[in-house]
């Protein structure tokens, strides 16, 4: 299953209800406002590395720089990706979540 | 004249804080005295190194630096909202006056007027 969040981490509480519904195994794509829950020092940040080491993580590449992280700040076990990807992604998943 | 004080609350994407930058801008041009609170998302539009347009956006940039032009006396941003997001004041784009939380009780005590956007 792939989840895609895009609301911002302080903003909402559906960063943190996906992250509590989110299970091993499955993908969390973060787009939009949800980026800035990866900015370094950040309670969000900690709650993203502290996933289930098999939820694979992906951030896209547009959202990231247009908010101002940059692509080297991104914690390793976040995977960039791009439109193309975004899609390929959406297709590879039987279920899409957006929260 | 009655002075205003805008807090802008919302990330730089938002509609919300473009309106709250017209908002102080246009009360700015007639002569109220005013300034504008960054708080909560509201300090991610400080942010060095954005680029809205990857995302098709228009940069706040322009407006932001309009601000001081416009003679906005207070620039002032929210030193819990900056901690809780990992980021510095060395980060803004602005010369803007970080206020903590006593400091922003005893702001909202001096304006006459304060819009919450």
């Amino acid at each position: 299953m792939l989840h895609i969040l895009r609301h911002s981490p302080h903003a909402q509480s559906c960063f943190a209800s996906c992250l509590r519904t989110i299970n091993a195994g499955q993908s969390l794509l973060l787009i939009e406002d949800a980026v800035y829950g990866l900015f370094p020092g950040t309670s969000s940040r900690s709650a993203l590395e502290y996933l289930p080491a098999t939820v694979r993580l992906y951030a896209l590449d547009v959202d990231l720089q247009a908010r101002g992280l940059a692509l080297d700040d991104v914690p390793t076990r976040a995977t960039i990706i791009n439109y193309a990807m975004m899609v390929e992604l959406t297709v590879e998943h039987r279920k899409v979540v957006s929260w | 004249m009655k002075s205003l004080l805008v807090i802008s609350r919302h990330p730089p994407t938002r509609r919300q804080a473009r309106e709250a930058l017209d908002v102080v801008l246009s009360a700015a041009a007639f002569g109220v005295p005013c300034g504008i609170l960054f708080m909560d998302d509201g300090v991610f539009q400080l942010l060095k190194g954005q680029d809205a347009a990857l995302i098709d956006q228009k940069s706040l940039a322009a407006n932001l630096q309009a601000l001081s032009l416009y003679g906005v006396e207070d620039i002032l941003v929210c030193q819990h909202s900056l901690g809780e997001r990992g980021l510095q004041v060395s980060q803004c784009i602005l010369d803007a006056r970080v206020m903590n939380n006593a400091e922003l009780a005893g702001l909202i005590e001096h304006y006459d007027q304060v819009l919450s956007l």
